[in-house]
């Protein structure tokens, strides 16, 4: 058995002068969960769209389970896109039946197969209703379950729990666990959300600038690109900012000192350890500590950390 | 049979948009009325009907000696009509021989031909002794005094063309105005039928239909609403990315739009039956 069901090898696009992807190399294992992580506009819908053969390379090619993506059978790969493509004017049931006829999928299995997703998916009160009548979760399972209808080797989750609430999140993610555990199928996720990444990926890919930077599992990146612990600090006063983290920066086994959605991030070795000095300080410089608190190092340190704070649109 | 699918997608879709069903129901009539004004007849139809007058009446000598040919006088009467509050004339009458009205019909010179038999007066006076003897309502027979005096008008022409139903109802018309007249003139009280039409096709023309002359208009409108109609549905698709989601499945681009054409003849018949 192949060990890697997709292989990208050197894999470019420009768009006249503009790099998107510069020699992308990436094998995805068979089985696991592949986090796909890149800030806006980093590369990875347009990687994406040329793994899954939407888009052609300007060079490079890209091989899944060996043989090139132009020649692979479309059953193959399912892909849950970012936006909602549903047929608003047609039920679940006849959305499902659409995609399942469209792949092809015998009438028996598929009448089973729609049943077990909707099911799955906590839509079978659901399955005689209008898609234009359902809640934007709801609309968002039935979009993942139209891309596994043909039950294909590799899925695509395209920031697949955009804008769902808490418990429709858990509902999705334990559907994608489950993808990878009992059907055994590949699963690449592009997201935003670190915690979800962090959660359900067995590998993390991050992409920026078209470049893959780091391609590790969740726990090594957070032991590899941030070790230590995080002191965040929330500092009211803007103009002391500058000097709080200047001062920060001169501490011993200081690894590395950021701003992030206004508060003071620190990462050290023994954070616990270097905060009394730290308060010491700032108070005698009469500078006010309006919160702070010390955790792990997280993926979205790690992400922030590899690729930096400034917006990218 | 993935088209079938994609049909009965389209299908589906189309009745269950209300907004874009009530667009589509109007649009034919809209087609119609931007047709009509464009090619039909519309605003500018206050003109002379053109039609053959094959005049075979001898006209009839009355006991007081004089000669009367209700013939020319009814031929006269629908040269001075003229549509209401115009002064454009209702027809346009042309005076021939029979051979020569049947040729004007057939080169469509004129829209009908119209034959006044030969005893026409005489029918007509023997009409007015009638009514003047009876002094009541009723059917009367015409054919009365021999067998050749009849008031039974025969009306010629291409039954399957529109200029033809035009004149022959506005003939129809004239002859009933011309009736009410003469009954009027003899103070008579009106029977039930005076003076008879026939309406006989003209040889060579009856195996044309209305349906054969409108049948090409007809097609290229349902084709132009078919591909109108294919081309929005695509326009939809692209724009909600369903399209995408269709290309990345085994459906092919056959299937998509003959799938797309095959859901349209009902609304193709629909729309046609306005065109």
């Amino acid at each position: 058995m192949n060990e890697y069901v997709m292989e990208a090898q050197d894999l470019t696009k420009k768009f006249g002068d503009f790099l998107a992807v510069d020699k992308l190399n990436l094998k995805i294992r068979k089985g696991e969960v592949l986090g796909f992580l890149g800030p806006n506009g980093a590369g990875k819908t347009t990687s994406i769209n040329m793994m899954v053969g939407l888009l052609s390379p300007s060079s490079g090619k890209v091989l899944v389970n060996n043989c090139d993506v132009e020649e692979m059978d479309k059953k193959t790969i399912g892909i849950c896109p970012q936006e909602l493509v549903l047929w608003e004017n047609l039920t679940c049931n006849e959305n499902l039946k659409l995609m399942g006829d469209m792949y092809t999928v015998p009438k028996a299995i598929l009448a089973n197969r729609i049943e077990k997703l909707l099911n799955d998916l906590y839509l079978t009160e659901k399955a005689d209703t209008m898609v234009s009548n359902l809640s934007g979760g709801m609309k968002r399972r039935l979009n993942l379950a139209m891309a596994v209808i043909h039950e294909p080797e590799i899925v695509l989750l395209d920031e697949p729990s955009e804008g769902l609430d808490p418990q429709s999140r858990r509902v999705l993610w334990s559907y994608i666990r489950s993808l990878r555990d009992d059907d055994h199928k590949t699963v690449i996720l592009t997201t935003h959300l670190m915690d979800e990444a962090d959660r359900l990926s067995d590998r993390v890919a991050i992409i920026d600038h078209g470049k893959l930077l780091k391609l590790d599992t969740p726990k090594n990146l957070k032991k590899e690109i941030g070790e230590g612990d995080i002191i965040e600090l929330t500092i009211p006063d803007t103009d002391t900012k500058k000097y709080v983290i200047n001062y920060l920066e001169t501490l011993e086994d200081t690894i590395a000192v950021v701003e992030v959605d206004g508060k003071i991030n620190l990462r050290a070795f023994n954070a616990v350890g270097k905060l009394p000095k730290i308060v010491a300080e700032l108070e005698k410089s009469n500078i006010r500590i309006e919160d702070l608190s010390v955790r792990q190092n997280t993926l979205e340190d790690v992400f922030i950390e590899l690729t930096g704070t400034g917006l990218r649109e | 049979m993935k088209f079938m699918s994609i049909a009965s997608k389209d299908l589906k879709e189309l009745l269950r948009d209300r907004r874009g069903l009530f667009f589509l129901l109007l649009l034919p009539i809209f087609f119609m009325l931007i047709f009509s004004f464009a090619f039909g007849t519309m605003g500018q139809n206050n003109e002379p009907n053109s039609i053959a007058v094959v005049n075979l009446d001898t006209g009839v000598t009355l006991p007081n000696g004089t000669t009367v040919n209700y013939g020319d006088n009814f031929t006269d009467t629908m040269k001075g009509l003229k549509y209401q509050d115009t002064d454009v004339n209702l027809f346009n009458i042309t005076q021939t021989s029979e051979a020569n009205a049947s040729n004007l019909v057939k080169q469509r010179n004129v829209d009908l031909e119209l034959i006044i038999p030969a005893g026409f007066s005489q029918s007509m006076v023997d009409m007015a002794q009638t009514v003047q003897g009876t002094g009541s309502a009723g059917a009367v027979t015409l054919n009365s005094s021999t067998s050749n005096v009849t008031s039974k008008l025969i009306i010629r022409g291409d039954k399957g063309y529109s200029g033809f139903g035009t004149s022959l109802s506005i003939l129809t018309g004239a002859v009933g105005s011309y009736q009410d007249g003469v009954i009027g003139a003899m103070g008579g009280v009106e029977p039930q039928e005076f003076i008879q039409t026939s309406v006989e096709g003209i040889p060579g023309t009856q195996s044309f239909t209305a349906f054969d002359y409108i049948a090409p208009g007809m097609m290229v409108f349902a084709i132009l609403l078919l591909s109108t109609s294919v081309a929005a549905m695509l326009t939809k698709e692209v724009e909600s990315g369903t399209l995408r989601r269709l290309k990345l499945s085994e459906m092919t681009s056959f299937d998509y739009l003959f799938g797309g054409c095959y859901h349209g003849p009902l609304w193709q018949v629909h729309r046609s039956s306005y065109s």
